[in-house]
């Protein structure tokens, strides 16, 4: 399916919501909550509050993660903020901190 | 899948909303929503079905959405059918195409004589 | 409408007329206007012509300035040439490619020029009013009346003046359209034949919008 796309130059300063998957390569501050995935890539940078239903991260988040799934933080990733979500992966080499909540 | 560099075309889906102020220097095509503040350097494209409800400075446009607020292009917008125009579009060159509807403001460089006075416009 | 001559008012290029002009029969501007223009015909403003006026017509074609708001009852076609300061309102809007608008723009369904169709399909039923059944008898032959002789060039006294424009076969005293479409609006397919030469686009025969202007 194809999703939306963020664009590495693209800058927004509010709220991303909808059902679609989202990749992030740019910057997003505010909020985001999508009924699908998120992936935030590599140059991409979330300074938001995040609910999806999973969540994949390579490059910088700050806020806090919810995902009805899973979030996954690869070794590139940088996320301050707490987690939530049924299944956390957090690879070796990536940075983090918060709490993580795997309660369901 | 995460960690990879791709260059995709900057789109918002059809089933989503950004609310807020985005900015830009690459093409970005809507096809769900926009409302806001849009300052893109590069060419808009509004898809059928789409809305654009902002105040929007872009480069170019082609739009066969909805287009409330308003529209600012530095190079032309063109109305393509299935456009519907409900707020006002400018630009130096404005094409309005067979189908779209426009129930609002077209805002273009009209060239006059020197001796035409332009006190009507309300 | 009994049979009999069709009148064509033509205003010159080199005419200027300042005042209010009235009508129940088409115009063709090729000069200049400033004031008020009503018809229940068909307003055709030339390539080199300048109507500094609000327009009130049953279909406005434009291909030069007009300055001033327009509204017509059936159709405002802006050709390739057509510059328009004002708000225009009414029926279908044409505009061609290279039509220049500065204003208030409230179509029913605007319909473009585009290079390739011909023929551009009726998106509401509301283009369709004005083809009537009802003929008006086809003219053999044509008297052109200019308006030069009866106003004044440019220059004039600050006085209003009106110009009417009427069939010759109407009674003197007849009300002559204010601002409304008259019933009788003239036969569309009479104005393809040119009494003289012309710069003015080709009108659709009724029922068929056929977007063949190309300048």
């Amino acid at each position: 399916m194809s999703g939306t796309v963020i664009g590495n130059s693209i800058v927004i300063d509010g709220e991303v919501t909808g059902s679609d998957d989202v990749v992030v390569l740019g910057t997003v501050k505010g909020r985001v909550s999508v009924d699908g995935h998120l992936a935030v890539e590599r140059e991409g940078t979330l300074e938001a509050n995040v609910e999806a239903n999973s969540v994949a991260v390579a490059g910088s988040v700050t806020g806090d993660i919810q995902a009805e799934e899973s979030a996954e933080l690869t070794p590139e990733a940088r996320v301050t903020g707490d987690i939530q979500a049924s299944n956390v992966e957090i690879a070796k080499g990536a940075s983090y901190r918060g709490s993580v909540d795997m309660t369901n | 899948m995460p960690g990879s560099s791709r260059t995709l075309p900057t789109v918002l889906a059809s089933h989503t909303e950004v609310r807020g102020h985005l900015s830009g220097n690459e093409d970005l095509t809507v096809e769900g929503k926009l409302e806001g503040q849009l300052a893109l350097t590069g060419h808009l494209t509004v898809t059928d079905g789409a809305l654009l409800d902002a105040e929007a400075h872009v480069t170019s446009a082609e739009v066969a959405g909805t287009v409330a607020g308003v529209l600012v292009a530095s190079d032309r917008i063109v109305l393509d059918r299935g456009a519907r125009v409900t707020g006002t579009v400018r630009a130096p060159r404005v094409i309005v195409r067979d189908g779209a509807i426009i129930d609002g403001t077209i805002d273009m460089e009209v060239p006059l004589p020197a001796d035409v006075g332009r006190g009507r416009l309300r | 409408m009994r049979s009999g001559q069709k009148h064509i008012a033509v205003i010159d290029a080199g005419t200027t007329v300042r005042g209010r002009i009235e009508g129940e029969e088409d115009l063709h501007i090729e000069g200049r206007v400033e004031g008020d223009i009503r018809l229940a015909g068909g307003l055709f403003v030339g390539a080199d012509a300048v109507v500094e006026a609000t327009v009130q017509a049953h279909r406005v074609e434009v291909s030069g300035v007009v300055v001033g708001d327009v509204t017509a009852q059936e159709a405002v076609i802006l050709t390739s040439t057509a510059r328009v300061v004002g708000n225009v309102k009414g029926g279908v809007l044409s505009m061609a490619e290279g039509a220049a608008v500065r204003g208030q723009v409230h179509s029913a369904a605007s319909e473009g020029f585009t290079r390739s169709s011909g023929v551009s399909r009726a998106r509401s039923s509301r283009e369709r009013t004005s083809s009537r059944a009802k003929s008006v008898s086809r003219p053999t032959t044509r008297t052109t009346t200019k308006a030069k002789s009866s106003v004044a060039t440019s220059g004039a006294s600050d006085e209003e003046r009106t110009l009417v424009v009427t069939h010759s076969d109407l009674r003197a005293g007849q009300k002559t359209a204010r601002g409304r479409v008259a019933k009788k609006a003239p036969k569309k397919a009479a104005k393809k034949k040119a009494a003289k030469k012309r710069t003015r686009a080709k009108v659709p025969a009724r029922g068929k919008r056929k977007a063949s202007r190309r300048s």
